[in-house]
């Protein structure tokens, strides 16, 4: 056999799959959505024209935006402290981050129902401690949804920024201080310009999971707390729209493209050396 | 030896409390008498209990590794069948998009994956089950094995499959003898990768299932759509304790594989 012909019966089964159940149905579903009788690009006039579907894209854009911001800082900490602790504890350390990623969406988000709840344990203990006299309805609220968000993706953080905080030579921030700059001077000017790629890196992925996510806001936020995701499920399981769900899937899309380009370029500006 | 500061501590240990606290009180309370999730009554394991006598759920746990198994097997098989090829092959017609598109599930959001493969199968009118499952899990899964198998391909020295071709070995005796224990870490790692994947996936198993085909991700989400109970508690333990088993066991094997290697090292400079 020659060598191209091997090359295509390895890779033909492969190729087959991707193409048939990866290629050929994303691209069909996007086509779809321009197939209107009104036009081409109706269903997206009428997707920006109704009310309720703006206010789900907003509030899905808020709440990644929020959950990405809160996983960037407690990421960081924790992977900062994470990189910096000695050999025998690191790697110990890295497999308790990794852990939870490993467990299960449906699991981890199962866990602040039982958290968050009417009888849960956070209102019984706020009860107990005599700070609120009736408990508080925390669950199918935006608060709910983002503070499971956050414990979904900040192990992702950890993880990214790590490595990249790992591979910041300690000699940079020692020469720093021994020039003069204060602590908070050798984070702004050294650790963190250093640290840009892996923040970007962990940012687009945060961001375009919790974006797209549909456990965490059906079980935690309910009909009330519509997201782009649960609002995809719903018009192409509950209402059989499929041009709906596939023009919501395109607007996903666009979105997350958008924010990965703009983020790449936004990193090249402010770390040239890492591109 | 670096010693960390008292604000590091503190920062590691709030950290790391927020990510296992609603794991570790999860786990408490499937060890609770009461059905009231939050109201503790005393120690029990009558959960576990309802959860053997619970059909539903065991079906689910059978359909869901019955999915796992298989795709896991297809996915390893394709997916280092195609870093193979991407790697040793340099060109080949097709090749550019063909790299391209073993990278697209890993940044594909999975409901649009999940919905793309629904329209298909309801296009070319497949009936939603096992199969159709089994299909999108081992497309999405291959993917990732293929990835895993390149890195490990692409650290791999040529020439050793050049010696063993010119001593006389046939291409898959090359492939079977040389090729393969040298890549089986990755492609074990490949393996568990898909298995995880498959077991994990609520998303494209909810829009390719068929009324037959219930997964337990799926069994456990509509449970607790329609309400918490302590039985859910107790799956969620189990399905914690699996995920521990295989960590420790995977960091062990990595453990004794790095000492064997720091071995070999330390008798082949003698040597």
């Amino acid at each position: 056999m020659t060598p191209r012909l091997r090359a295509w019966a390895l890779s033909a089964p492969a190729l087959f799959l991707v193409a048939l159940f990866l290629g050929l149905p994303v691209l069909s579903t996007l086509a779809t959505t321009f197939g209107d009788p009104k036009g081409p690009f109706a269903q997206y006039a009428a997707f920006f024209d109704s009310r309720f579907r703006m206010t789900v894209l907003w509030r899905t854009m808020e709440v990644a935006v929020i959950t990405t911001t809160i996983s960037v800082i407690v990421g960081f900490m924790t992977a900062w402290v994470v990189a910096k602790s000695p050999a025998r504890i690191k790697s110990l350390l890295i497999i308790a981050a990794v852990f939870p990623l490993l467990t299960g969406v449906v699991v981890r988000s199962f866990a602040w129902l039982i958290i968050l709840g009417k009888n849960g344990i956070l209102n019984d203990t706020l009860l107990w401690l005599g700070l609120i006299s009736e408990p508080l309805s925390m669950l199918y609220t935006q608060f709910s949804v983002t503070i499971a968000m956050v414990y979904l993706f900040v192990p992702l953080m950890i993880l990214t920024l790590v490595g990249v905080l790992e591979a910041i030579p300690q000699d940079l921030t020692e020469a720093a201080a021994s020039l003069g700059a204060t602590p908070a001077a050798a984070f702004r000017q050294v650790v963190l310009p250093m640290a840009v790629p892996g923040l970007i890196v962990g940012s687009v992925l945060v961001f375009t999971g919790s974006f797209t996510s549909y456990a965490t806001p059906q079980l935690l936020g309910g009909e009330r707390q519509m997201m782009m995701g649960t609002f995809l499920y719903q018009r192409a399981m509950v209402t059989f729209d499929w041009v709906g769900a596939s023009t919501i899937a395109a607007v996903m899309v666009v979105v997350t493209l958008t924010t990965v380009l703009v983020m790449s370029k936004l990193a090249r500006r402010l770390n040239p050396v890492a591109g | 030896m670096r010693r960390l500061s008292g604000f590091n501590v503190v920062s590691l240990t709030l950290g790391f409390t927020f990510l296992y606290l609603p794991m570790v009180i999860l786990v408490i309370y499937s060890f609770n008498e009461s059905k009231l999730v939050t109201v503790w009554a005393g120690f029990s394991t009558k959960w576990y209990g309802e959860l053997m006598r619970n059909e539903a759920f065991l079906d689910a746990a059978l359909v869901t590794l019955k999915v796992a198994v298989m795709t896991s097997t297809l996915a390893t098989i394709l997916g280092t069948c195609a870093a193979y090829v991407l790697v040793r092959i340099h060109r080949f017609p097709g090749r550019t998009l063909f790299a391209g598109m073993t990278y697209a599930p890993l940044v594909m959001p999975d409901v649009i994956l999940g919905l793309s493969l629904l329209l298909l199968f309801i296009g070319i009118g497949l009936d939603r089950g096992v199969l159709t499952i089994v299909l999108a899990h081992t497309t999405f899964a291959m993917c990732y094995v293929s990835v895993v198998v390149t890195s490990r391909l692409v650290a791999f020295d040529e020439s050793l499959e050049e010696a063993a071709l010119d001593l006389g070995a046939t291409q898959w005796e090359t492939f079977r003898l040389i090729t393969l224990p040298i890549i089986a870490p990755a492609v074990i790692s490949g393996w568990l990768l898909s298995f995880t994947l498959s077991l994990d996936d609520l998303v494209i198993a909810s829009f390719t299932a068929g009324p037959s085909s219930t997964t337990l991700p799926m069994k456990i989400f509509s449970a607790v759509r329609l309400g918490v109970s302590p039985e859910i508690n107790a799956l969620s333990t189990i399905m914690i304790a699996l995920v521990t088993v295989g960590v420790i066991t995977a960091s062990l094997m990595s453990k004794s594989a790095a000492i064997r290697k720091a071995k070999d090292e330390k008798a082949a400079a003698r040597a």
